[in-house]
């Protein structure tokens, strides 16, 4: 009997595939990842915890590369599986409070922490200071960011809007902006947060 | 009434917006954001070209490099265990001989490669006498000399 529920098994990407793609890569999909690789970094400060574009990049890279990271062609395009990536190991690495020294586990299949524990690497989890630190970190990057928009009316709402939950629609709709008007605000946004770390400054 | 964000989950949350923001902007935009921070777009581009492939390349023959660094290890094992034998070719033969007297295990092994040790070179012996000794299969009183001969 037929199965009308049948649903596809996405099809992960062979090395061939992922290597035309990182060739493929046009201008503006690079401009895309540098865009989103800036917004991740991590001065890190004195506390020595943080990362660059470059560090994020050729992490995200050498995982797909590896089949660590997979790409699923059908499922998602290449630039935002590679956004993707940067995201997910900026947030790991800030979960445990300072990037995995890649010698210890070149191939290691770190999106897992499984696969971390597989290959004997150290637990890297935050401690309660650390974890404390990091909170401070954050707290400390608003700050710097709601007092560098505090005139700017549209920053404000959606930095005020994304912590208190909202969505696109609902900080546009209850603040009365336009697409136009949002878009602008957040690369201003953007270009703030790029620009404090291209600086070397504790964000 | 939405729960509030603690400010990691603020922080995390606008990062995923100007993701998005970046994902979805036009070269334009994309350009003047680079400009404004004192960057070409042309040299942005070309640099992350060269940094693609450099990772590509890295990654792809990093499991080569890594075969031919452990090579490079056992070479130099066996070249120490080398210089530890017996200095003449005939007490390195008597040191062989008394090895596969002991080892059964040695004995079987060297017997599907060599039916007839006496064919084996000088050289061969002292290949086969290195790896034993490297797997720590001479016999544990021996001396590296040979100077007792047979025994």
């Amino acid at each position: 009997m037929a199965d009308d529920n049948h649903e596809t098994v996405p099809t992960p990407a062979t090395l061939a595939q992922v290597e035309a793609a990182f060739k493929a890569l046009t201008g503006k999909e690079l401009k895309v990842i540098d865009r989103v690789g800036q917004t991740l970094a991590w001065p890190g400060g004195s506390a020595g915890l943080g990362w660059t574009f470059e560090d994020l990049r050729q992490e995200a890279q050498t995982r797909t590369l590896e089949g660590t990271r997979r790409w699923y062609p059908g499922e998602v395009d290449f630039v935002r599986h590679l956004a993707g990536a940067m995201r997910s190991i900026a947030s790991e690495w800030r979960r445990r409070g300072r990037r995995w020294p890649r010698q210890l586990g070149d191939s290691m299949d770190a999106d897992t922490d499984a696969g971390a524990q597989a290959r004997g690497l150290r637990d890297e989890s935050l401690s309660a200071e650390e974890a404390m630190i990091r909170r401070e970190a954050a707290s400390a990057e608003l700050k710097r960011l709601r007092a560098l928009f505090a005139d700017d009316e549209g920053v404000s709402y959606i930095l005020m809007g994304i912590e208190d939950n909202l969505g696109r629609a609902e900080i546009m709709k209850a603040s009365d902006m336009t697409l136009k008007e949002y878009d602008a605000a957040r690369n201003r946004l953007t270009r703030a947060t790029a620009r404090s770390k291209q600086a070397g400054g504790r964000t | 009434m939405n729960r509030k964000r603690d400010p990691d989950e603020h922080l995390e949350a606008l990062y995923d917006e100007l993701i998005e923001g970046a994902l979805s902007a036009d070269e334009a935009t994309l350009d003047a954001m680079l400009r404004a921070e004192g960057r070409d777009p042309t040299e942005v581009v070309a640099g992350l070209r060269v940094a693609f492939d450099t990772t590509s390349r890295n990654v792809r023959t990093r499991r080569l490099r890594e075969a031919k660094a452990q090579h490079g290890r056992s070479v130099s094992r066996l070249r120490e265990h080398q210089q530890a034998l017996p200095a003449s070719p005939e007490a390195r033969r008597g040191l062989l001989d008394r090895t596969l007297r002991r080892s059964a295990e040695a004995r079987e092994a060297l017997t599907l490669q060599h039916r007839d040790f006496r064919q084996m070179t000088d050289e061969d012996v002292t290949g086969l006498l290195a790896q034993l000794a490297a797997l720590g299969a001479l016999p544990p009183d021996e001396d590296p000399e040979g100077s007792g001969g047979e025994r």
